[in-house]
This record gives structure tokens, C-alpha cells and sequence, in this order.
């Protein structure tokens, strides 16, 4: 009997100092990514990463979890309500204002001073994480939409790649065409993105106007004013005047336009350079056949959005340090050069940009992206693009209104949410 | 005595006992939710405003302000109607086809599994398949369609008008909800003793005589009762519309659901979109009572 509980004490304090020693040591950290387009490379890049992390942090596990970018928002609401938000996560920069100012974002400069190149960020996504002078993220990642075109068809027309919105619209007429002669078009200019609202938005700063300026400290929107309607009926009427993009694109988005683009079906579409690589992968025979070139030039310029991700860490988390070592590993160039070349991306660090200068693909989007803004940084953005970008352009697209009224319409609507 | 007395006093606690379990449940996890989104429905309560927990009371402007705005009215008559259809069409197709697996021939088992398997494929995963199959470019539906000769749904997108969208969203709703009608029907069906129909075969009674003068009259309360889940099921549905359109194009397809969950998610409006939840919560609540109102009548004059 003694020597039974003797064995019983002996085990249990082993398994009691086994417990507690794994669980002083082993942290985990959470980590959210949006969901890549090409998964495999991504969850490769984060296994060689996190592996070389938990090396140098031992007793660290860091855990990566993907999110779609459709419910994304969503998602980071639902656990910051539930207590449960991440360490680190990837945020969108037109979310990253609004997060900030729900409290939910650990502010970063302490960070950012530490690692001592804050001049070195991308300006562009500085200023989508930044909230009455305090940086809420670290820029990682951006990339700028540009125009891909199919260079043997425009070839054949005899024409060059559009420079100037008229060029465009001549080259979209030309190329819309009944190939087959049976009295329907099969091959389209052009594939519009009715639920594109990043290919519609930049018209308006390519034609000089504004989507919303700043007065008295307050947001007002400027998407009534005549350089905005007049863009928004530019490209409302590459659909409902000049038919040079299909029916169906009213309620396409990146994915649709490109496999249309793919499947032969459109000579044109915006996207930035990662749509490239999904495109040869779905049609191979079209290599060597796919131009890019910048945003044709509306009155002012070519001018595109600047999309990307920074690298924000949660007010919530209870490993703050440890998630600011781990952004800072992310951010280091071989990193950040590795990654952007991943996902088809340019690094949140201007010191990197040297690496694109003899490709030349991604040379036209390195330049794209030095002629490519942020929206208004305002809190209520999410909610905008939410109600007011995608209806308003579908509205105008479907005839249910005219581009004049509905841009006073949502205009109206704007500044509501911006006064909620 | 039947059971153990276990409690105190007069009162016998054992009953209550057993009913706490059921009673933690309901009141965790339909009461809490129910009262807490009719209390927040009289708030200004932007999800902004999460963390810090700032909301004002405003009694029912949240109402007044979606009673007044007529995009509210052009929603729920779209849900209405689309409810309507839905139910219609439902109904009949699992009437149908109850009748139709009422009948014995040979491979009815078979049949009567595959007329399952749409109602336990989950909703999101179904609805992402049939967004396929409606596809514009390389959807199956409109592939075949083509091959039987329609060539007018050559690259026919079935989505971008507010009646193809509807449409569309109605065959898959209808698609994952009749077979559980068609089961129940079936199950109606053959609780009727089969001497009745006997009888009336003898008396020279045609097919639809048996139908109108039998089997509706003596299922009438298994068809009200599923009028009602119906009703309830599509008035409140979701998950298909924001698959396949999210309420696109143009907020043509808006129905309750993703009217609240636009407000609530979209523009962060917690306190209207509770509002509106609670609207639905009203409506579906009158029907409901109306409905049962009509079945104990009917009842109380058999």
C-alpha cells in the first residue's frame, strides 16, 4: 500500500512539473492572414518563417490562420466583441482607420522607433494607419491596379496600348466583335466590374475631382461634384452606350472580369499584377500574349488605388512584445521582398522598390503605384464602401437611375454615414 | 408515492429539477438573444462603438427613422412576395413529389435518398454551387441549355436583373426545402388507411375527386403546419441571397435579412439593424398566430 502511493505521489508530481513547465514555456501566438490566391506558396513562405521564429523564440508557437477578404471585416468584429482577437493580424488598409478608432489596434510608434526606418515606409499605406498622429499598423504590403490587355489582338487591330481614356474607348470599340458571324458578340473591348468598386473609384482622382475632402474637420463628399460625375458617366457608358463589356459584368468583380480575360472573352480588364499568374494558369496558351500598361490618363492623370495590407497588433493581446517581434521579423527586406514577390505585391518598405527595375511587368506597376492614392481615412469608410460605392455604380448601371441623381443621391447618403 | 420527495417546505422542487436544464437553454439561448436585441433596438449603437460600449437611448427612433424611409417598404414587400413564391412553389414541388413516391415501382428507396440529399447539403455550401452553375460564362446550367438548343442563354447571365435574380435564388431555396415537405407529405400520405380511397374507388370516385374530397381534407393540419415552418423559414432566409447576389445587383434583391445584416455589419447601425430584427421577429410572430388561429377554428367547427 505505501509503496503504491509512494509510485502514485512520484508520478502525479512528475506530471504536475512536466504540466507546468510546458506551460510556462509554450506561448502561442495568433496570427490572421487574408486568404492569398495562391495558397500553397503563402502557407510555404509562413512555414520556413515561423520555423526560423520559433527558433530563435523558443517555446513559441506561432498558429497562422487564413480569412477571406469578403468576411473579413466581419470576422475581426466578431472577435474583437468576443474577447478573442488575434495577436497579429493582416489588415486591410481601408480598414485600418476604422479598427484604430474602435480601440481595438495597439498603437505601434513605440515599435516603429525601436526599429528605426519609420521614414522608410510606404507613404500611401502610412497614412491609411494613421489616426489623429499615431500609427495603428505597420505598412507590409500594396499594390496598384493597372491595365492588362491582350497584345496579340491589339496587335492585329494594329493599335497600341491605350495611353488617354479616348484612346481607350476607341481601342474597347474596335476590339468588341462578332467573331464568329452569328450575330453575337463573343469577344469584348472590355470587362467593366460592377462590383469592382477599386476600378471605378480612381476615375474620379484621373479626372481631377475628389471622392470626399476634408472642411472644418469634418468629411464631405465630392462624388456629386462635375469632374466625379462626369467620370462615373465615362465608364457607366462604356456599358449602357457604347456595350463594349457584356451585360452580365454589372455584377462582376476581380474574379469574373479575369476569367473572362481568360477564357478569351475580353481584350481588356484592370487588375493589379497578381491577377497574372492565376490568368496563365487557367489559359496557358496565353503567354506571351498579355500586355500590361498604366491607367489610361483621364484630364488630370493615370492614377490608381493603392491597396494593401499593414500589420497591426490587437489591443486584446495578451503577448504584445512577442507580436511586435514577430511583425518586425516579417518585416525584414529579405522577408518583405519574399513575400510581395508572392503575392504578386510591392513591399511596404520605398527602400526595397530597386528589385523591380529589370522586370518588365513589374516595372509598369512599380510605376503605377508611384501615381497611386489612399481613400479618405476616415473611420466611416468600411461602411461606405459597404452601402454607397458598389449600389451607386450598380444603380447607374442598370438604368435604375441616372449617373447625374445618383451621384447627388449617394452623395447625400456619404455624408450621412460620415455624420453617424 | 411516485417519486422522492426532495425539496423543502410544501413545494416539490424535483420537477423543476428536471426542467432546469431545458429551462438554462431556452432562456441562454433564445430569451438572452430575443430581449437583448429588442433592448438595443432602442439605441444609437454604432459597432464603432464596441469597445468603449457608448450607445444613447433614443426610444423608437430607430423605428420612426425605418418606418419613414420607403427603401424599408420596398424591402419587405420584396420579401412578401419572395416569401410567397417560395412557399408556393415549395409546397407544390414536395406535394408532388410525395405523390409521386407514394406510388410503389421499382428504385422508389433510391429516389426517396436522392430526394433527400438537397435538404442536408449545408445552405452556404449549396448556394456556392448553384452561383456555378448559374454562372454566365462557364455555368453547367446554361452549357446544357445551350446543347438542347436554347441559344439565347449563350453567356444568358442569370443574375443581373432583380427578376433573374430572384428567380435564380428561388430554384435554390425551393431546391433545399421541398424535399422536407415532399417527406412529411409522405408520411401524411400514408397515415391515411387505405380502405378509405377503396371505398371511394367503388363509389366511382375519379383521381382528383380522391385528392380534393380525401387527402386534403384529412391532411389539413399537417399542410397549415407546414405553411408555417414554410413561412417562417423563407420570410427569414439568408444565407442564399448573400451566396449568391448579397442583395445585388443594386440592392435589387434586398430582403429582410440582408437589410438587417447590411445595417448592422455594413454601416454598423447596431441599434437600427436590432430594430429591424425586431420588425421581423412582429411580422413572423402575427402570422404565426393568425395561422394557428385558422387551424384551432377549423378544429373547434370539425
Amino acid at each position: 500500500m505505501r509503496k503504491a502511493l509512494g509510485l502514485l505521489v512520484a508520478v502525479l508530481l512528475l506530471v504536475g512539473l512536466a504540466a507546468t513547465g510546458v506551460l510556462a514555456e509554450s506561448k502561442v501566438l495568433n496570427v490572421w492572414i487574408m486568404e492569398p490566391g495562391n495558397r500553397e506558396a503563402i502557407t510555404k513562405y509562413f512555414n520556413d518563417v515561423n520555423g526560423d521564429f520559433e527558433k530563435s523564440h523558443p517555446g513559441v508557437k506561432v498558429e497562422i490562420q487564413y480569412i477571406p477578404w469578403l468576411s473579413g471585416q466581419q470576422k475581426f468584429i466578431t472577435s474583437i466583441a468576443g474577447g478573442v482577437a488575434p495577436d497579429v493580424a493582416e489588415m486591410g488598409s481601408t480598414w485600418n482607420g476604422q479598427f484604430a478608432d474602435m480601440g481595438a489596434l495597439e498603437p505601434m510608434d513605440k515599435y516603429v522607433d525601436q526599429w528605426g526606418y519609420r521614414d522608410d515606409f510606404s507613404p500611401g499605406l502610412v497614412e491609411s494607419a494613421t489616426l489623429d498622429g499615431k500609427l495603428y499598423g505597420a505598412p507590409w504590403y500594396a499594390g496598384a491596379r493597372g491595365l492588362i490587355y491582350r497584345k496579340d489582338w491589339f496587335k492585329e487591330a494594329g493599335l497600341e496600348a491605350p495611353r488617354t481614356w479616348d484612346e481607350f474607348l476607341q481601342a474597347a470599340k474596335v476590339l468588341t466583335k462578332d467573331t464568329d458571324k452569328d450575330g453575337k458578340i463573343d469577344r469584348y473591348g472590355f470587362a467593366l466590374q460592377g462590383n469592382g468598386r477599386h476600378t471605378w473609384l480612381p476615375l474620379i482622382w484621373q479626372n481631377g475631382g475628389e471622392i470626399a475632402v476634408r472642411k472644418d474637420g469634418k468629411w464631405v463628399s465630392a462624388i456629386d461634384q462635375p469632374a466625379a460625375v462626369e467620370a462615373l458617366k465615362w465608364f457607366t457608358e462604356l456599358l449602357t452606350r457604347y456595350k463594349v463589356t457584356p451585360e452580365a459584368s454589372v455584377t462582376w468583380g476581380a474574379l469574373e472580369a479575369r476569367q473572362a480575360f481568360a477564357l478569351g472573352k475580353a481584350a481588356m480588364f484592370i487588375e493589379g499584377s497578381w491577377g497574372l499568374e492565376p490568368i496563365l494558369k487557367s489559359n496557358p496558351d496565353l503567354a506571351g500574349k498579355i500586355g500590361v500598361a498604366m491607367m489610361p490618363r483621364g484630364k488630370k492623370d493615370g492614377s490608381s488605388f493603392a491597396g494593401g495590407s499593414n500589420l497591426v497588433i490587437f489591443r486584446q493581446s495578451k503577448n504584445k512584445e512577442l507580436a511586435a517581434e514577430y511583425v518586425k521579423m516579417l518585416l525584414q527586406p529579405k522577408n518583405l521582398i519574399d513575400f510581395a514577390r508572392e503575392v504578386k505585391f510591392f513591399p511596404g518598405r520605398v527602400s526595397t522598390y530597386d528589385t523591380y527595375k529589370n522586370d518588365p511587368v513589374l516595372k509598369v506597376f512599380a510605376d503605377q503605384m508611384k501615381v497611386a492614392r489612399s481613400y479618405p481615412a476616415t473611420p466611416a469608410w468600411g461602411a461606405v464602401e459597404k452601402s454607397v460605392v458598389t449600389n451607386m455604380i450598380q444603380e447607374m448601371l442598370s438604368g435604375k437611375i441616372s449617373v447625374e441623381e445618383g451621384a447627388k443621391k449617394y452623395a447625400a447618403r456619404m455624408n450621412e454615414i460620415f455624420n453617424y | 408515492m411516485p417519486y422522492p420527495k426532495v425539496g423543502f417546505r410544501r413545494i416539490d422542487w424535483f420537477p423543476y429539477g428536471l426542467l432546469a436544464p431545458a429551462l438554462v437553454v431556452v432562456t441562454g439561448l433564445m430569451l438572452y438573444p430575443l430581449l437583448n436585441t429588442v433592448w438595443l433596438s432602442f439605441y444609437k449603437y454604432s459597432l464603432l462603438d464596441i469597445l468603449s460600449q457608448e450607445k444613447t437611448w433614443i426610444w423608437f427612433g430607430n423605428y420612426l427613422a425605418i418606418f419613414k424611409d420607403p427603401f424599408f417598404w420596398q424591402v419587405l414587400g420584396n420579401t412578401a412576395l419572395f416569401t410567397a413564391a417560395c412557399v408556393i412553389v415549395t409546397m407544390l414541388a414536395g406535394f408532388a413529389v410525395a405523390m409521386l413516391l407514394n406510388v410503389k415501382f421499382p428504385g422508389r428507396a433510391v429516389l426517396g435518398v436522392a430526394v433527400l440529399l438537397p435538404w442536408v447539403i449545408p445552405r452556404v455550401a449549396a448556394s456556392i454551387v448553384w452561383k456555378w452553375i448559374f454562372n454566365d460564362q462557364y455555368g453547367i446550367l446554361n452549357y446544357f441549355l445551350v446543347l438542347l438548343g436554347f441559344d439565347q442563354f449563350k453567356e444568358f447571365s442569370w443574375l443581373t436583373t432583380q427578376m433573374r435574380a430572384f428567380t435564380s435564388i428561388l430554384i435554390v431555396v425551393v431546391w433545399q426545402s421541398f424535399p422536407f415537405v415532399a417527406f412529411s407529405l409522405l408520411a401524411g400520405f400514408q397515415s391515411i388507411s387505405s380502405e378509405i380511397y377503396e371505398a371511394a374507388e367503388v363509389d366511382g370516385a375519379s383521381w382528383w375527386q380522391k385528392l380534393t374530397g380525401i387527402t386534403l381534407p384529412l391532411l389539413k393540419n399537417l399542410l397549415l403546419i407546414l405553411f408555417i415552418l414554410e413561412t417562417v423559414w423563407d420570410f427569414k432566409i439568408f444565407d442564399q441571397v448573400y451566396v449568391m447576389t448579397e442583395g445585388g445587383p443594386a440592392q435589387s434583391t434586398y430582403i429582410m435579412g440582408i437589410y438587417a445584416w447590411m445595417e448592422a455589419f455594413g454601416n454598423m447601425m447596431m441599434g437600427k439593424a436590432s430594430a429591424i430584427a425586431v420588425i421581423m421577429f412582429a411580422i413572423l410572430a402575427l402570422v404565426t398566430w393568425l395561422y394557428i388561429r385558422v387551424l384551432s377554428r377549423e378544429e373547434e367547427v370539425a
